[in-house]
This record gives structure tokens, C-alpha cells and sequence, in this order.
């Protein structure tokens, strides 16, 4: 690391950084405003960024938290592909193909390189999902599809804007192999503006600083975020770590566990996420190219590391991503990857459960790990076409300090709030009978887990059909230091009259009949600790509120409530210890 | 007529501010004393003394204070119960279910100030037309409501749905009411005729949980007024910038949560009426934090949504606020070193006690004051006018640790923690204005609270402001921002609506009936200084089918033809406000809008200025640290002794009796009519 050069104070480099992050953060609103796409402006599925000259993260802001690893790699790759100096004023490129910049076709990535006074200074790039690539099925994937040929338009590297201009030959490309082009190409337009807004404050800062007290403050906050994430990096004890869980399945080759495994070594100020023994690439589109695995050891990282920190490359600087090629999270072509995110949740909690035991006081147990899916398609009150989903939440896990949160969306998805039943209903043709906390399903611990989420509800037009593509069921979320492991997700039909609800994980075009119910579980999260410490009054707190059932409390935590009397007696004493 | 003036009181965390209005002689007086923040009475109390003022003398009495926000924030309310539809016991609990501080492993649950078991479900169903689905049974809410632990103070109602039809959540009340007397009671939709079931439950349990506090508060200070021989009305601030009466705001203490801020910014638009200045960024910093809010056209901009506490861990509450973002940088933010070893400031603040170092009381850790006071930019001999004073020794030893562990010299750590400082309160008003599509060069910025004048010529410098406009009275401004308000009152309906299927008549015949209920809330019986009948005000929430998000059109006053124009009205406006507009897509409209204002007489001018100078000038001249790093001998004067249409050039500081005046070495200044300061920001001209 670099010592302070002489001429730049930590003050012109603390209001540089304020200056980009707050580029960022107007190149986001910029293009969430412009979009077409609910899936920009709603979901969040968009990432956007400005990069020094070397394809370094200045500043970013992730719509979802995983998108770590999309905005740097893909100018990267243009390095790779068209040469360092192949940027002229005005261009814009784009890229999809997962196997270079990670997660699947619809994501498209678009840059723009900033000229001030002739020289190149950096990088502005927006990265957001598009509605439809093309290919077999409508949005361009499907639990069915096996290659990526299937699943709609690849592009690496082409040119959309040249010094300006708009190159016609790619637009024409681009709408002539989507199903959508005015959302598709209305789309692009906002994320370039948002880009060209990146290039302006960009120049800005630039200008009024100066090249070289930019270029200097650009370095001394990259090694000022070096420096925070090493600091925690240090603080977990050296040594070699590893965890394993699996993914039910990958949708085609069903019941067959995909292993989902990881090993961390730390050494010093450094760490080494190694997915070596991770599950080989499969048939069904769970996959992604190998800047997948970084984006998700990244977000671990994050999280372990430098949370509160506003993200750029320096904070990723003491992590080294190992995996070999053809794993599921770093694929070769020509795997599919239209559900690329399914591994990402559970992978982020594997390596958290992997350093637990090195830092327990600094990780919690297991969450619910990866959202129910439940797709709605049909007509809606007013007769028009929709699909709707929404990010079913569950329980996150036991903390060493305290109980876990309940019903919260999962690693994958940050802020991303629900839909308001009252919209739902007066929108589509839904009933909702229940959207509640269920009880039982958290994880129990000395600190239990949050609960999960249980929502009840009916289609009420016979034209809508129903996708739901379930997993976590067969590995429910793990305890940690004793504590037990929650229920998993799960969905169920219930018929009239036709007894016991059916469990249904992974099924495509269910129609339900008038009376038919749909019960989706988002799982608990796993507890923290043994459960026959934790003290009866917290017990006696949890079955009054309902948190916990009478039963529960006798089985899982060994104490006996009486909740009119409100008395909590235990029953039953930790191992090794006499009354 | 001896009920000669209009006193206004707004209660903040640090000080308790007084500014009234003597109608006959357009006299205005200011008084700011420190809040007493166990017995607020006792601060207002403090505050009409030091102003003189006689409580017989009054004919209006306006009052802002922080009881409800403050039992909110602190956990401090009554023990609640909900009543809510069968299935949706835990919308409270659960929030929206999303996570705000996305790479946090220990993020927080929203808050939830009810307990499980003090949530009860209802067997009732309606549909999202208000049709009734589950018809609610009478004796299932007596049970419940016998069953009710005898120590609930307060109970909040909230029906799915119950926006299209709030009959059975009256119902419900009335049972409750019948039941219990002696509860505090209110339903989700006399507060809101939204949908989202979780925004409004929170509303109404908000409104209930500081129910019993504000309604004993507001009693006491009733008490007060009438001890002092007071008739005058109370009237309580909102945070709409408007009024309501003390009737109203004892059943909907929910709309008083940021009245404060909102009172500055109404303030701030009255300001630029009165000088022809329509567009403008209100800004207000004080002791532990920052605030801008845009006043466009005129009008102060009024927030989509708004979280009591914050938007990552608040509570949500669906009554109109201002459009105030907020960050935390105030004159008491304490500037520190990170474990990267970079210079940061704030959110921590040293608050009044201890306060920042310079102020004595024990504090040794470096704040924006203390700053402020090592480059000389405030003059620590005349704090408060001379009341307070300050030392320089301290702020110079707290800054100097700091410059210390960062090898920096003295000064220029100071000036780095103001630009640090200036770089955070800049994101506050790009938050307002570059990133809602507006060009911060299109406005002036509205500077005031005890340090937004030191910081507003940088900080107009910093986004290419060119005018900055100091009020008169910077440090009692939001106090006076209350005289110069309106009785106001905001009624909404959800409706789903294509707007081309969405007759003109049957539009008129609902905002009829809604313009008809506000009307009851602006308080018919007040018989001084106000005008006969209130005013109406009609906006529409519209989108583009398939939009999420829809926007709020004031419509013009409704002449024929209007309905036809609505949808080229929402077109020009989604181009004004996004950059982009879709002439072909059909409208839907999600809400009707309606505002009842009832005016009140209120002040011409704010201040007075001088015609003349006195007969000695306080003239001195001492050296400040600028924000090029170099210091420039300035000319110090009094701000009471500047004479109307006095100009003055930067470099220069003025004395004010609650702040100092910054102004650049490039800045002029002007005294404009009522005795604020004009200042053209130095290398922003157009």
C-alpha cells in the first residue's frame, strides 16, 4: 500500500468520493425513473457505476446487493476483446454473455468511456435486466431450458453508439430477437442517458479538481477502502474453513442434490474464496459464467468485511476468488443460466457458516436461503396480460447477541419491497386469506431464528396459470453453536374436499379450480445456540405472542408454559448440567 | 381591539423559539430560550416571558413541539392494541419485508410498537371495491374488546380494504368506545383514504400510540393559556406546514411528527411570495442535522411517502409531509478519524449537552462548530448575541487531536471538517433537487437554523446556486414560518380508475364529497382573523397503465374544459419531472386530492430594516480561513445595524444574534426590504 503523496489531503479525497457516490447515485434514479421495465424501476434488477482507467469500482450503487462483479468485468472484457485503446468520445457498448460478465442473457450491460480534455479518465456503466432476449420462451428462461442457445440473444462487446452516433446495424439486431423491442430498446436508451449523466459528473469533478489530484484522490480512496476491509479481514483468525449445503435440485434432472460447497482460508489480512469442490455446471439453468462466483464470494465478503461502506474495488482488494472452470457458478458454454441467482443466497450463507466458527460472535445462523417462486400469468381485472411475482420473505437466522428477524426478503434481494395485498386485489384476479408470521417454523436457539412467512391465497379467474419453482425444501436452514435448524420452504395445493394440501416445489402450468388454495412457506431462519438455555421468560414471551406453540416449547426448549398463569418452568436442563 | 398579537412557539430538541406579530404596528418580536425537555410547558412558558409579552394581549396562538415525534422515537407511548382483519395480525410486525441495509448480517426488524398479543384479528372481509365480503358480528368484537388487558391506553383500527368502505371499522370504534371510555380510539380511515394496509395500520397506530401524551400536552398548555387570562385559540402545527385546530390535532396527533421543519419551509415560500422569488431550496441546518426542501412555483413540494425515524428503520405514516430530506450534519456533529484512516463527520453529535467543545459544558471531541470558530468564521464573544460565550482555546485543542492523527496543520483540518461537512449537506439538496430532475441553478437557496448561514455561500458554490437569502431572524425562522401559515387540512382517496372511463361528473361529485369532509377538519368555529369559508385545492394521482409509481397533478382551478386537459396536463408534467412522457399510453387514476386552507391574517413583513445607520457602527475586522485555503482580512459587522439596501462585498462576515454570515471572497450582498440579506454567490453567474 502506498504511502500519501504530497499535494492531496484526506479532505479533497473525502469530498471526491462523496462527489461519485453521489454520481451514482443519479445515474441510479436516472435510469429507474426512464425505464420501461418494472424490473429496472420495481425489482431493483439494475446496477450502475463509475470505474477509474483500469476497470476499477470508484463508486457503485447496487440495486440488489449481489451485483458486485457486473460493472468492472465487463469493460475488463473490453479491454480483452477490442483492446485498451479502442475507446473513442461518444462510444457506448454493450455486452450480455454470461460467461464474461456473470449472470444471464437478459442482463445487459452498457459503458461509455469519459474523455476530459482529450484524455481518458474513466468509465460510466449501467447494467440492468431486460425483459425479453429472445429465444424459446417468453423473458428468456425457464427452469426447462438446457443450453443458452435457448434462451435468447448473446452479445459481447458490439458497439451501440459510436463517438455519438447511434450504430443502426446493432439496434436493428437487438429488435429484430426480442419479443419486446419498444421495452427492450426504451430500456437501452434510459441506460445510456444514465451513462452519459455519469460522463458529465464525472468530467465534473474532474475539472474542478484536476487530472492528477483525481487520479490521486481516486487512488487514496481505493487504498482508504483496502485498508477498512483489511483491518476486519485480520481480525478472523488464520486458518482454513469450510461449509456444505445443497440446492434440491436444478429443475430438470429432478431430486438430483446439486452440492453447494465452499472453503475459505484466511491468511493474514487476506482471504481466499475457493469453490474447487463446488457442484460441476448442470443441465437445468441454474448456472453462470465464472464472474458469478466472484460477485458472490463478493457479497460475503461485503458482509464480513466493510458493511456500512458505500462499495468500490478497494474493498475487495484482500479477496482472492478461486474457481475452476465448469463449476455452476463459473460455467462454460454452453450451459444455461436464465436462473442463474438460485445458488446465491444459500452459497453466501455456506461461506458465513464456514469462518463461524473462527468469528462466532460475527455470524449468524442459516436463513431461509432462496424465495419460494410462485409465478401468476393471466389476465388481470381490467383484461390485460400480466406476470406477477413477488419475493416471497423468510425468516433470517439466530444471532450470536440476539433472536433472528422474521419474514425479510433473502441475501439476494435488499431493498425490495413487497406488493400491499390491497394493490394485489385490486389488480389481479387474487384472494388473500392469510399473509402472516408462521408459527413454529423459526429455527429454535438460545437466540432463535426469525419466523418464516406463510401466505394463503386462491386465483380467482379460471385463465390464470401458475408456476411454482420451489427449493431449500431438503435442506432446511442450518443452526449454528447448538442451535437447531428451521422449517424449509415449502408450497401446497389444497383442494376442496381432497384432504391433506399436496406439496408442490417445482411444477409449470397449474390450473386451479375455484376453492383451491395455495399455501407458500418462505422457511424460518436457523437458531443460534441451545436451545434448553435459552431462559424460560423468553420462552413464556414467545408462546403468549404465539411465536411458539405450548408443544414446541416442551419439545424444542424443554420448558413447560402455562400462558394464563404466565409461568415457564423448564423441564428439561442443558447437557451436562444437574439440577 | 386590545387582543393585539399572534405568538407563535416551536419546541426543538435544543431550544424552544418565540416570534409573534403585533397586527396594528406590524411589530415582530423573537425570543429563543433553551427547551426544558421533561416539562415542555415550562420552555414556552420561559420563551413568552423573556419576549414580554402579556397572554391577555393574544388573539392566536401558534404552537409547534416535538411530544409526538420524540414518544415515538423514543418508545415512550401508550400501551397499544390493533384491532385488524382476520390473516393480517402481523402486516405490523412484518413491514414490507424488505432490507434497506442490504450487506448488514445484523439489520434491524421495523419497528413495531404493538405487541403480538395486544393484536387482535377481526373476522370481517371487505374487497377492494368496498364490497362486504365477511360481514363483521358485533358480538365478536364485544368479546374482544372484553378481553382487552385492562392496562391498553389505546387502541388503533385497521380493516383490509376498509379505504373503499370505512363502515365497519366505525363500527368496530363505536364498540370499543361504548366499551371502553377511558381508551384513547381512532380508525385507519379517518386518517387516510389510502390503500397499502401496512402504511396505513402503521398510521393509525402511530396516531394512537402518542394519542394520550399529545391530548394531556395540548390540555396543559390550554390550561396555561387560559391561567393567563388567554382566550385566543390554539392552534398545532402539522407537517404539511399547515395549522389545525387543537380539536383536531388531539384526535390526529399523527400529522404533527416533523412540524417543525415544516414550518421553516413554509416559512421559506412565504419569504419568496413576499420577495417575487417562486423557486427555491429551503435550507435549515441546526444542531444535529441538515434539512432542504424544494419550493417550486411557490409551493413547498410534498413527500410520496414519509418514515417517522428514517427510511431505513422508520415508521411509515400515510398523512401528507413536506418533501425534507435529512442528513446528519449540524453545528454539533462530531468530526472523527475511521479505522481507514479518513476524515468523517457525523451522524454522532455532541447535541446541547455536553455541546461542542467551545462551548465549556465538558465536550472535548472536535464538531462543526468548533470548526467553525478555529478559521473565524463565527465570533465566539458574541454567541447568542453576546449570552453565550465561547472559547477558542477549547475548539482549538478539541481540533487540534484531530489534525494530529491526521498530520494536518490546524487550520486547514478545520477547513477540511466544514468541506467534509459541506460535501454531505450537498448530497441533502442534489437528494431535493438533481436527482427529482431539477437544476439547483434554477433556485435560491433559503438559508437559516442556527448554522445554515455559515455554510449556505459554500455549499450555493459547491451546486452553482447563485443566490443564497438569509432571512431576518435566521435562528427563529421556523418559529416564525408558523405566523405566517394557513389552517390546512389534506383528505385522499384511493380509487383505481382508467382516467378515460372516469366521467367528469361523477369525478366532480367525489371531490365534492371529499372537499366536504375536509371542510369539517379547518375549524368552523373559530371566529378571529380568519377568512369565512376555506379555499379548495383538487390533485390527482395518475400514472401510465403498467406504471408503479404514480404522480401528483394540481389541477387548475375547475373552469369548463378542464376535465378534457387533464390528460395533457399529466403528460407536460411526467416530462418536467422524469424527462420523458408517453402521449399515447392510456392514465389511470390511483388517487383524488383534496386540500382545504382557511386563511388566517398573518404579518406583512418579517423583520424590520433599518432606514438609517446608528449613531456608532460596530465595525471591526478580523482574518477567516476560506475555502481556497487561504485567509482574507474581513470586514465584521452587525447585522442589526444594516441599513436598508446597504450592500456589502465579500470577503465579510455578519453578526447575527443566533449565527454568523458568511460571506466568500467573491460574494455581494444586499439588504432587501424586511431586512434580509441577498447575496450573489461569487462564479455562478448565469
Amino acid at each position: 500500500m502506498s504511502q500519501t503523496r504530497v499535494g492531496i489531503d484526506p479532505i479533497t479525497v473525502e469530498v471526491v468520493r462523496h462527489g461519485l457516490i453521489a454520481a451514482a447515485g443519479e445515474m441510479m434514479i436516472n435510469v429507474k425513473h426512464a425505464a420501461y421495465s418494472p424490473s429496472i424501476h420495481e425489482i431493483q434488477d439494475v446496477c450502475v457505476g463509475l470505474l477509474d482507467n483500469r476497470a476499477d469500482i470508484l463508486a457503485c450503487a447496487p440495486g440488489l446487493p449481489m451485483f458486485l462483479a457486473d460493472i468492472g468485468e465487463v469493460v475488463r472484457d473490453g479491454f480483452e476483446v477490442l483492446g485498451p485503446d479502442a475507446f473513442q468520445p461518444g462510444d457506448v457498448y454493450i455486452s450480455n454473455d454470461p460467461f464474461t460478465i456473470g449472470t444471464h442473457v437478459n442482463n445487459i450491460a452498457t459503458y461509455s468511456p469519459v474523455f476530459v480534455e482529450g484524455e481518458r479518465v474513466g468509465f460510466a456503466v449501467v447494467r440492468g435486466h431486460m425483459v425479453d432476449m429472445g429465444g424459446t420462451v417468453p423473458g428468456s428462461r425457464s427452469s426447462r431450458l438446457t443450453e443458452i442457445f435457448q434462451e435468447g440473444l448473446r452479445i459481447r462487446q458490439l458497439q451501440l453508439y459510436a463517438e455519438g452516433t447511434p450504430v443502426a446495424a446493432i439496434h436493428r439486431l437487438i429488435a429484430d430477437n426480442t419479443r419486446m423491442p419498444e421495452a427492450v430498446l426504451g430500456d437501452l436508451r434510459a441506460q445510456v442517458a444514465a451513462c452519459r449523466t455519469g460522463e458529465r459528473r464525472m468530467t465534473a469533478i474532474v475539472r474542478k479538481y484536476g487530472r492528477e489530484a483525481f487520479d490521486e484522490s481516486c487512488r487514496m480512496l481505493l487504498d482508504h477502502g483496502e485498508r477498512l476491509a483489511r483491518r476486519s479481514v485480520r481480525e478472523i483468525p488464520d486458518g482454513v474453513y469450510r461449509a456444505e449445503a445443497f440446492l434440491d435440485d436444478d429443475g430438470v434432472a429432478v431430486g438430483r442434490r446439486v452440492p453447494i460447497r465452499v472453503r475459505v482460508e484466511v491468511t493474514g489480512d487476506g482471504m481466499t474464496i475457493d469453490f474447487s469442490d463446488f457442484a460441476d455446471q448442470t443441465e437445468g439453468s441454474i448456472n453462470t459464467g465464472p464472474a458469478g462466483a466472484v460477485a458472490i464470494a463478493r457479497h460475503a465478503f461485503k458482509c464480513l468485511t466493510t458493511p456500512n461502506e458505500s462499495p468500490n474495488e478497494g474493498h475487495f482488494r484482500p479477496l482472492n476468488v478461486v474457481a475452476p472452470p465448469g463449476k455452476v457458478i463459473s460455467a462454460r458454454p454452453p450451459a444455461a443460466c436464465g436462473w442463474w441467482s438460485r445458488t446465491t443466497s444459500t452459497t453466501i450463507d455456506c461461506i458465513l457458516r464456514a469462518v463461524s466458527d473462527a468469528i462466532p460472535a460475527a455470524v449468524p445462523a442459516a436463513h431461509f436461503g432462496d424465495i419460494p417462486m410462485c409465478l401468476i400469468n393471466g389476465y388481470d381485472l381490467r383484461g390485460n396480460r400480466f406476470v406477477f411475482f413477488e419475493p416471497v420473505p423468510g425468516g433470517h437466522g439466530g444471532r450470536p447477541t440476539e433472536d433472528g428477524v422474521s419474514a425479510t426478503v433473502c441475501f439476494h434481494e435488499g431493498d425490495t419491497p413487497d406488493v400491499p395485498v390491497e394493490i394485489q386485489e385490486a389488480m389481479l384476479p387474487v384472494f388473500v386469506e392469510e399473509s402472516t408470521l408462521d408459527q413454529d417454523s423459526a429455527g429454535p436457539g438460545l437466540h432463535r431464528g426469525g419466523l418464516g412467512y406463510r401466505r394463503t391465497f386462491r386465483l380467482l379467474s379460471s385463465e390464470a396459470s401458475m408456476q411454482l419453482n420451489v427449493d431449500r425444501h431438503y435442506c432446511p436452514p442450518w443452526g449454528l453453536r447448538g442451535g437447531a435448524a428451521a422449517r424449509p420452504n415449502s408450497a401446497y395445493i389444497e383442494t376442496p374436499g381432497g384432504g391433506r394440501p399436496e406439496l408442490v416445489l417445482k411444477r409449470d402450468g397449474i390450473r386451479l379450480e375455484a376453492g383451491d388454495r395455495v399455501i407458500l412457506c418462505g422457511g424460518g431462519g436457523g437458531g443460534w445456540g441451545d436451545p434448553l438455555e435459552r431462559p424460560p421468560e423468553a420462552v413464556l414471551r414467545d408462546v403468549i405472542a404465539g411465536y411458539v406453540s405450548r408443544t414446541a416449547a416442551r419439545a424444542d426448549y424443554g420448558v413447560e408454559v402455562d400462558p394464563e398463569r404466565r409461568t415457564a418452568t423448564r423441564i428439561r436442563q442443558p447437557e451436562g448440567e444437574v439440577e | 381591539m386590545i387582543a393585539a398579537w399572534t405568538v407563535a412557539v416551536d419546541i426543538g430538541g435544543t431550544f424552544t423559539d418565540l416570534a409573534a406579530w403585533r397586527h396594528e404596528s406590524n411589530e415582530i418580536k423573537r425570543a429563543k430560550v433553551l427547551t426544558v425537555p421533561d416539562e415542555p410547558v415550562r420552555g414556552v412558558i420561559a420563551a413568552i416571558e423573556k419576549a414580554g409579552i402579556e397572554l391577555r394581549d393574544t388573539s392566536m396562538f401558534l404552537h409547534g413541539s416535538t411530544v409526538a415525534i420524540n414518544a415515538v422515537l423514543q418508545g415512550t407511548g401508550a400501551r397499544t392494541a390493533l384491532l385488524t382483519t382476520r390473516g393480517f395480525r402481523d402486516v405490523l410486525e412484518m413491514g414490507r419485508k424488505n432490507r434497506p441495509d442490504m450487506y448488514n448480517l445484523f439489520f434491524k426488524a421495523p419497528p413495531c410498537p404493538v405487541a403480538r398479543e395486544d393484536r387482535f384479528e377481526v373476522d370481517e372481509r371487505l374487497s377492494a371495491d368496498g364490497a362486504v365480503i365477511k360481514e363483521i358480528e358485533e358480538e365478536e368484537l364485544r368479546a374482544i374488546v372484553a378481553a382487552l388487558p385492562a392496562e391498553i391506553q389505546a387502541v388503533a383500527i385497521c380493516f383490509i380494504h376498509a379505504y373503499a368502505n370505512p363502515g365497519h371499522e366505525r363500527r368496530a370504534a363505536d364498540v370499543v368506545r361504548d366499551a371502553r371510555p377511558d381508551v384513547y380510539t381512532c380508525i385507519s380511515t379517518e386518517l387516510s383514504g389510502e390503500a397499502r394496509e401496512y402504511e396505513r395500520t402503521c398510521t393509525a397506530v402511530a396516531n394512537a400510540y402518542v394519542g394520550p401524551l399529545v391530548a394531556t400536552y395540548v390540555a396543559e398548555l390550554a390550561a396555561y393559556l387560559e391561567r393567563s387570562g388567554s382566550s385566543a385559540p390554539l392552534l398545532i402545527t402539522q407537517s404539511n406546514g399547515g395549522v389545525m385546530t387543537s380539536d383536531v390535532a388531539v384526535r390526529q396527533p399523527v400529522r404533527t411528527m416533523e412540524s417543525g421543519p415544516a414550518a421553516g419551509v413554509t416559512g421559506a415560500a412565504w419569504l419568496g411570495r413576499t420577495l417575487q422569488l417562486n423557486d427555491l431550496i429551503a435550507f435549515d441546518m441546526g444542531g444535529t442535522s441538515a434539512k432542504a426542501c424544494v419550493v417550486q412555483h411557490g409551493e413547498p413540494e410534498a413527500a410520496a411517502e414519509y418514515y417517522v425515524g428514517g427510511r431505513q428503520n422508520g415508521l411509515p405514516v400515510q398523512v401528507p409531509f413536506l418533501d425534507i430530506v435529512e442528513v446528519g450534519a449540524g453545528g454539533g456533529s462530531i468530526a472523527y478519524v475511521d479505522a481507514g484512516r479518513a476524515l468523517k463527520v457525523g451522524p454522532r453529535s455532541a447535541g446541547s449537552v455536553p455541546g461542542p467543545a467551545a462551548y465549556g459544558l465538558g465536550g472535548t471531541e472536535p464538531t462543526i462548530t468548533d470548526a467553525n470558530i478555529v478559521v473565524g468564521r463565527i465570533t465566539p464573544e458574541y454567541f447568542l448575541g453576546g449570552e453565550m460565550r465561547l472559547r477558542m482555546d477549547l475548539a482549538r485543542s478539541a481540533v487540534g487531536k484531530l489534525a494530529a492523527a491526521l498530520g494536518m496543520e490546524l487550520e486547514s483540518c478545520a477547513l477540511g471538517v466544514i468541506q467534509v461537512a459541506n460535501a454531505i449537506m450537498a448530497g441533502a439538496i442534489r437528494a431535493v433537487t438533481v436527482e427529482r430532475g431539477r437544476d439547483p441553478r434554477d433556485f435560491t437557496l433559503v438559508a437559516y437554523g442556527g448554522a445554515g448561514p455559515l455554510h449556505a455561500t459554500a455549499l450555493a458554490a459547491e451546486l452553482g446556486i447563485p443566490r443564497v437569502l438569509i432571512p431576518a431572524g435566521p435562528g427563529t425562522h421556523g418559529a416564525f414560518g408558523m405566523l405566517v401559515t394557513e389552517i390546512r387540512h389534506d383528505q385522499a382517496r384511493t380509487v383505481h380508475r382508467r382516467l378515460d372511463a372516469f366521467a367528469e361528473a361523477e369525478m366532480g361529485s367525489m371531490f365534492a364529497g371529499l372537499e366536504e369532509e375536509a371542510a369539517t377538519y379547518v375549524g368552523s368555529e373559530l371566529t378571529v382573523d380568519i377568512a369565512p369559508r376555506p379555499d379548495f385545492v383538487r390533485r390527482l394521482d395518475l400514472r401510465y397503465v403498467g406504471q408503479f409509481h404514480p404522480l401528483t397533478l394540481t389541477l387548475p382551478t375547475a373552469c369548463d374544459g378542464l376535465h378534457a386537459r387533464i390528460p395533457d396536463l399529466f403528460h407536460a408534467a411526467h416530462l418536467e419531472r422524469y424527462g420523458h412522457n408517453a402521449p399515447v399510453e392510456p392514465i389511470e387514476v390511483t388517487a383524488i386530492r383534496v386540500t382545504s386552507v382557511l386563511k388566517i391574517a398573518k404579518p406583512e413583513t418579517s423583520g424590520i430594516s433599518r432606514m438609517r445607520p446608528p449613531s456608532s457602527v460596530h465595525q471591526r475586522s478580523r482574518r477567516v480561513m476560506f475555502d481556497d485555503g487561504s485567509w482574507h482580512t474581513c470586514r465584521v459587522s452587525r447585522r442589526h445595524e444594516l441599513v436598508s439596501g446597504q450592500s456589502l462585498r465579500g470577503p465579510a462576515i455578519v453578526e447575527d444574534a443566533d449565527t454568523n454570515i458568511v460571506l466568500g471572497p467573491t460574494d455581494k450582498a444586499e439588504v432587501v426590504p424586511g431586512g434580509h440579506l441577498m447575496i450573489t454567490v461569487g462564479g455562478t453567474a448565469a
